[in-house]
């Protein structure tokens, strides 16, 4: 008698942990749904490489960078870096755009997309400077630092 | 005289500690070590890849090989150096003190291998005993490791480094001299840095006869080709080139192609003769490698 009232007991539960995930699995497909929505309204700035590696630290880094942005509705964008002032391309009326360039520095380099009207920056990227050495070129007395 | 001027050059280099940690031109150094001058911390290399090499020292190397080297300075000075396996212009482990830096020029106590360690060994057959076991005799030799000043200098791309010991704690010989001189250029062409580096090695005749010149024992072997010798000093004379490119963030390139010309001095003597004419080996010493290596 007391093993029925326990497989009873069993039985039930199984079936409100059903009824459990049922929910949490309605709630995860509202949820995600909302997801995919607000991430086709995003912006979106892919950088290649995110990485400039030099031997030494100090040194000029050389890297061939591809920027791909993607925005909602067309208009009219340009990129802008951290290494100068104008605009390193602009884009009318589209909504997609594509940039390579070879950059040359020694320290981070932020790009910018930022939207003409209305003005302001939709997004921004940073190129990471990195080094094998990671000390200033006085510290490297060491002969075999060649 | 030489004795004189060793143990002159000894006390110039003990007067610069000492005038070093008690003047004001030690306070002018202390605070250069805080600003850019600092030349605290330090790399450590460990790297793995193709090496060939032929010298009179031992066997022709042809294939893989590990290697190590790294520098460490302390705060107070204190520096150790390594070079192990490949790639080596200095040999083994050294130690430091860096006593005084200025916007070009470091100077060290330097403590270093001036010559490594040998080991000889000369088989012996009498004439009509071709089916006897060779009698060998050794002729081993300590490291030498030997005390002196370094000074390295750095303008933009070209870098000078000379060095000068003159006290030896190889207790088996009186102290001789070792000294080196180098210059080294580098260029960058994108990301991929080459070197030019070019140099001289000198070692004394206390040096020089205490590995080359030929044993007592082996001399009473009257064997024509192991007479006695006397060396003078004499120059090692080295050039590489090299380059090097960053594949990651910690994973270095490398590749390295040297020639040193090994000093008549060492040379001539009849038994560096005897081993430079083995198969493997040749007169001078030639080395290439193919490295890649993790840089912590």
């Amino acid at each position: 008698m007391k093993l029925s009232v326990r497989m009873n007991q069993y039985t039930v539960s199984i079936q409100q942990q059903k009824a459990a995930l049922r929910l949490w699995f309605t709630i995860g497909f509202i949820a995600l749904n909302f997801v995919t929505v607000a991430a086709a309204n995003e912006t979106t700035l892919n950088l290649k490489p995110a990485q400039c590696i030099a031997i030494h630290q100090g040194k000029m880094c050389y890297v061939d960078i591809e920027l791909q942005w993607q925005a909602q509705d067309k208009g009219e964008y340009c990129l802008y870096s951290s290494q100068q002032t104008e605009p390193l391309k602009c884009w009318r009326q589209t909504n997609h755009g594509q940039f390579e360039r070879e950059i040359v520095t020694r320290h981070n380099v932020i790009f910018q997309l930022r939207q003409e009207k209305p003005a302001g920056v939709l997004i921004s990227k940073e190129l990471e400077m990195a080094w094998v050495y990671k000390r200033n070129a006085k510290a490297r007395s060491s002969w075999r630092m060649f | 005289m030489k004795a004189l001027l060793r143990g002159s050059i000894t006390s110039l280099l003990l007067g610069a500690v000492l005038v070093n940690s008690a003047s004001p031109m030690a306070e002018e150094a202390t605070l250069d070590s805080n600003d850019e001058n600092d030349r605290s911390g330090g790399y450590l290399k460990i790297g793995y890849g193709y090496k060939y090499e032929k010298t009179p020292y031992h066997d022709e190397k042809n294939g893989a090989s590990m290697f190590l080297s790294g520098r460490y300075q302390f705060e107070n000075g204190i520096y150790l150096e390594a070079s192990h396996g490949a790639n080596e212009l200095s040999i083994g482990n050294s130690l430091g003190y860096n006593f005084y830096n200025t916007d070009h020029w470091s100077f060290d106590i330097h403590g270093m291998q001036a010559h490594g360690g040998t080991e000889m060994g000369f088989g012996f057959k009498k004439a009509g005993e071709e089916q006897a076991e060779f009698e060998i005799l050794h002729m081993d030799r300590k490291a030498t490791y030997m005390l002196g000043l370094r000074t390295t200098g750095t303008y933009d791309q070209t870098t000078f480094q000379f060095t000068i010991a003159p006290y030896s704690f190889n207790d088996e010989y009186d102290d001789g001299i070792f000294a080196t001189a180098w210059v080294g250029h580098s260029w960058q062409l994108k990301n991929w840095e080459f070197h030019a580096m070019a140099g001289v090695n000198y070692r004394s005749e206390e040096i020089i006869n205490y590995y080359y010149s030929t044993s007592d024992e082996l001399i009473a072997r009257n064997d024509p080709q192991l007479g006695a010798y006397r060396a003078n000093g004499g120059f090692d004379v080295v050039g590489q080139v090299g380059v090097s490119y960053p594949v990651s963030e910690n994973i270095l390139f490398e590749s390295y192609l040297r020639f040193t010309e090994v000093s008549d001095e060492i040379s001539d003597s009849p038994v560096m003769q005897l081993f430079s004419d083995l198969d493997g080996r040749l007169e001078n010493v030639s080395e290439f490698g193919i490295l890649f290596s993790y840089v912590f």
